[in-house]
């Protein structure tokens, strides 16, 4: 089966039709400090794990909400492996980033997914990520269970986390 | 009794104690204050109060999620002043909605997000509903639930139907 490389998007209303690549790059391509950003982070993994690894990379979410997963893969850019999420090792090895030379790379990378974004966009719901997430803890998956505990835990998890407490 | 050691003068400079250090700090606020006042800021920064936007300008060119973040921790009133300025661009005014949602001031923060709700871009109206979330009294949950059946962005729909499930 092949690798995808996902990139997790920041809002799914950007990857609706009738947006400008000026627009996608503002919202999805840009760092907190509104450089461009030009080693974007992906995940490598099977399409089947797309849950788990957004599950994973929300856990520090607040709220968590339904995303887009958007797939890279295939577009001329080779992407390098480097550190990811610490707290789970699933998305830990599967992290990676893909290093533009420049923004006229970035935008020929947007030009391309949007010209097949029908094939290339995988939706994640918050209800997919929440009943993954349950169920991880209610079989006291380790890695869940220290999510819990870290300092930048979502309250989501720390909800959930709770519930079973109460209901077990 | 210890007088409070909260002096400091511009960023985090300690002036020490007493009635003599907090009327020097007071006078080094002012001058601060005045020269923010005498400088030129970029748009959209220009719409905020002076210290707010040398502030601001002395660390960012532009807008940004850092900035709005900063706002939210140091200026809340500033941030909300700018998003309410109508000032900022789609892809800014999404991002700054969401981070006004960390605000305490839920009636504030309702006053400011509400009316984005019925933005013309979807990208804004999504992160709105981000905001929202933590501040919902009756009136945010009627407005999800019009956007979750009847938004035309399916994005707008999926994540008023998330905040709703969240409530």
């Amino acid at each position: 089966m092949t690798a995808v490389l996902i990139r997790f998007s920041k809002r799914l209303a950007i990857w609706e039709p009738g947006r400008t690549p000026d627009e996608i790059q503002q919202s999805e391509f840009r760092k907190k400090d509104g450089t461009v950003d030009l080693r974007p982070s992906v995940y490598e993994i099977q399409l089947r794990d797309i849950v788990q690894a957004f599950a994973e990379h929300a856990s520090v979410y607040t709220p968590p909400a339904s995303t887009a997963g958007i797939d890279v893969a295939g577009l001329g850019y080779r992407a390098e492996s480097t550190a990811g999420h610490p707290g789970f090792a699933f998305i830990r090895a599967a992290h990676r980033e893909l290093p533009l030379r420049n923004a006229d790379d970035l935008f020929d990378l947007i030009r391309k997914i949007v010209a097949s974004l029908t094939s290339r966009k995988h939706p994640v719901t918050r209800a997919e990520i929440v009943t993954y997430a349950a169920a991880r803890l209610a079989a006291k998956d380790e890695e869940w269970q220290q999510a819990v505990t870290a300092a930048k835990c979502g309250p989501w998890v720390h909800k959930l986390a709770s519930a079973q407490g109460s209901s077990g | 009794m210890t007088p409070s050691i909260a002096l400091v003068w511009g960023d985090a400079f300690p002036l020490g104690q007493g009635p003599g250090a907090l009327a020097l700090a007071k006078v080094g606020r002012q001058t601060f204050i005045d020269r923010c006042r005498a400088r030129a800021f970029p748009p959209p920064f220009d719409e905020l109060r002076p210290e707010a936007a040398a502030d601001l300008a002395d660390r960012w060119s532009e807008p940004c999620e850092a900035a709005f973040e900063f706002l939210a921790e140091n200026y809340p009133p500033e941030l909300l002043r700018l998003i309410a300025s109508n000032r900022l661009r789609a892809t800014d005014l999404t991002f700054a909605a969401e981070i006004a949602g960390r605000l305490s001031n839920s009636t504030a923060v309702r006053r400011t997000l509400l009316p984005l709700l019925a933005h013309g871009d979807a990208v804004v109206r999504e992160g709105a509903i981000y905001g929202l979330a933590a501040h919902a009294d009756q009136t945010v949950r009627s407005e999800l639930a019009r956007l979750s059946a009847s938004d035309p962005s399916p994005a707008v729909r999926q994540a008023a139907t998330d905040t709703l499930a969240d409530l």
